[in-house]
């Protein structure tokens, strides 16, 4: 099956949008959830690290907002996606339906999610707070933008791998859970000495969030557009490995499932 | 007369997959095998599994071809590899026109979606430049005579009423080359012969089809000619009586 681009776009679209419907029919629950986990996650990690912990950054809320919520869209699409190509073999080997269309549908369908309860919760530090800074608001998108495509990428690339290695899911889940403490999500990366600063300056995931995270500053960043460009080009990386192994791996799968 | 157009030509492929490592091994596996024998890991020669060897096939406009063998011939990842699924290990798979693929007929896109919503996702996806498309997917949702069960989640019906809905959409519209893997295994009896004709209609209006099936009934009934596949390669290509008496006296009566 060739990928024609405009073609792949529509059905992207098609299936995105079955996909929301698939998830929330008759199930007012199921939408209330989506917004209330993340936002309960971030409540609790305000009281621990601002209250209980009494870590002092500026704008803390707003910084741990910015982190977060990618983060938890990054591992729900992870594990959600990990297991896809497994999960829809049979659809897979039965329709004119590239993997990387049903793939790309469910981590837009994500990232919608993601969208609505990142407004939801930003919209009192826009109407409350006065430190948020223009560019970086309006930017904001380009910012997600490369994280999607980073997470379509490592998502891919861990879908087909899991075709062959059936484990994949579990040691992802484990290699997460220490990547969350190794990458600045609740703790600023000024805060990490000089001498572990390696850990914040090579880790993907700090990459691919920083233009987010510059929403908590109430200034424009003299590196700001640099670190836009970084997250690109580490998101590109991330695609590219991930196509070249699929391309490579393609008959394997579809014979594996 | 005028030579019949070129739809499908296949040239010298070859097809074959590597089997090392995968499906019985983890990562935890792999990991463990690479600290023990880092050698072994490394210099392990490749096992690879043949499953088409230089094979080559022409269809033109008209041929309606039978594709005959036993199962693990290699029908499938033939028909599979004209889909686009594999890419041919070596040779040239040249498709002139569009092609339609159906290897399963009860599967369901999003089953917590009803029939009805199903359908329209499906004919999105098979025909996306469709004509009177609302028209179409009604005549084949009649077609179906599913009724109020069309707005019923699909993981919720039978083997037989998915299939019907399958086999429903599955043949709204012709196309260049047409490709059949055993579809009418999941449909009932009555809905068998009814899905039959619809099926025909279809093969009449495209332009060249393939049909997988191990029904000789069908074969006679549905193609003009016939490929016989064994071991990966086009063993005999025939009228289907010539052919099915080939894979007879190959094979012997099953």
């Amino acid at each position: 099956m060739s990928v024609d681009a405009f073609a792949s776009w529509q059905q992207i679209k098609t299936l995105t949008f079955a996909s929301i419907k698939s998830r929330y029919r008759n199930t007012f629950a199921g939408l209330l959830w989506v917004v209330m986990s993340p936002l309960l996650m971030f409540g609790a990690q305000s009281y621990a690290f601002k209250l209980v912990l009494k870590l002092q950054f500026e704008n803390y809320p707003l910084f741990l907002l910015t982190g977060l919520m990618p983060w938890i869209f990054f591992v729900q699409s992870v594990q959600m996606g990990t297991t896809s190509f497994v999960a829809q073999g049979r659809l897979l080997k039965s329709f004119p339906i590239h993997p990387f269309v049903c793939l790309s549908a469910m981590i837009a369908d994500n990232l919608i999610n993601f969208m609505l309860t990142f407004t939801l919760i930003l919209l009192p530090f826009l109407f409350y707070a006065q430190n948020i800074h223009l560019l970086h608001f309006l930017l904001l998108p380009v910012a997600v933008f490369s994280l999607f495509i980073a997470t379509v990428g490592v998502t891919l690339f861990l879908a087909t791998l899991q075709v062959f290695f059936r484990d994949t899911r579990f040691i992802m889940d484990f290699v997460l859970s220490i990547a969350f403490y190794l990458t600045p999500i609740f703790y600023p990366k000024q805060y990490v000495s000089e001498k572990w600063y390696w850990l914040v300056s090579y880790n993907p995931f700090a990459i691919l969030i920083a233009p987010i995270q510059s929403l908590s500053r109430d200034h424009l960043e003299s590196d700001y557009f640099f670190s836009l460009s970084l997250s690109y080009f580490t998101a590109l990386i991330c695609f590219g490995i991930a196509v070249l192994y699929w391309r490579r791996k393609k008959n394997q799968v579809y014979f594996f499932l | 007369m005028k030579p019949a157009k070129l739809i499908l030509n296949i040239e010298k492929m070859r097809l074959s997959f590597a089997t090392q490592v995968y499906r019985a091994n983890t990562l935890r596996d792999v990991f463990v095998q690479t600290f023990q024998d880092p050698f072994s890991v490394l210099l392990k020669a490749q096992n690879r599994l043949e499953v088409i060897r230089d094979l080559n096939l022409k269809v033109y406009e008209g041929d309606r071809i039978a594709l005959v063998g036993v199962n693990g011939a290699g029908k499938t990842s033939l028909c599979r590899s004209i889909a686009g699924y594999y890419t041919p290990t070596a040779g040239k798979i040249s498709v002139h026109g569009k092609v339609r693929a159906i290897f399963d007929t009860m599967v369901g896109i999003y089953p917590e979606l009803t029939g009805r919503e199903n359908a329209g996702i499906l004919v999105d996806f098979l025909y996306p430049n469709l004509v009177d498309k609302e028209e179409k997917i009604r005549e084949a949702l009649e077609f179906t005579e599913l009724g109020h069960f069309l707005d019923t989640p699909f993981k919720f019906y039978s083997n037989g009423m998915q299939a019907r809905l399958c086999l429903a959409v599955l043949t709204i519209d012709p196309t260049d080359l047409l490709i059949l893997d055993e579809v009418f295994e999941g449909a009932d009896q009555f809905f068998r012969e009814k899905i039959a004709k619809r099926v025909l209609s279809v093969i009449e209006r495209s332009g060249a089809v393939i049909f997988v099936s191990h029904s000789a009934d069908q074969l006679q009934r549905v193609c003009n000619r016939a490929v016989l596949i064994s071991e990966g390669r086009v063993h005999f290509d025939g009228s289907v009586k010539d052919t099915l008496a080939a894979y007879e006296k190959t094979h012997g009566k099953g």
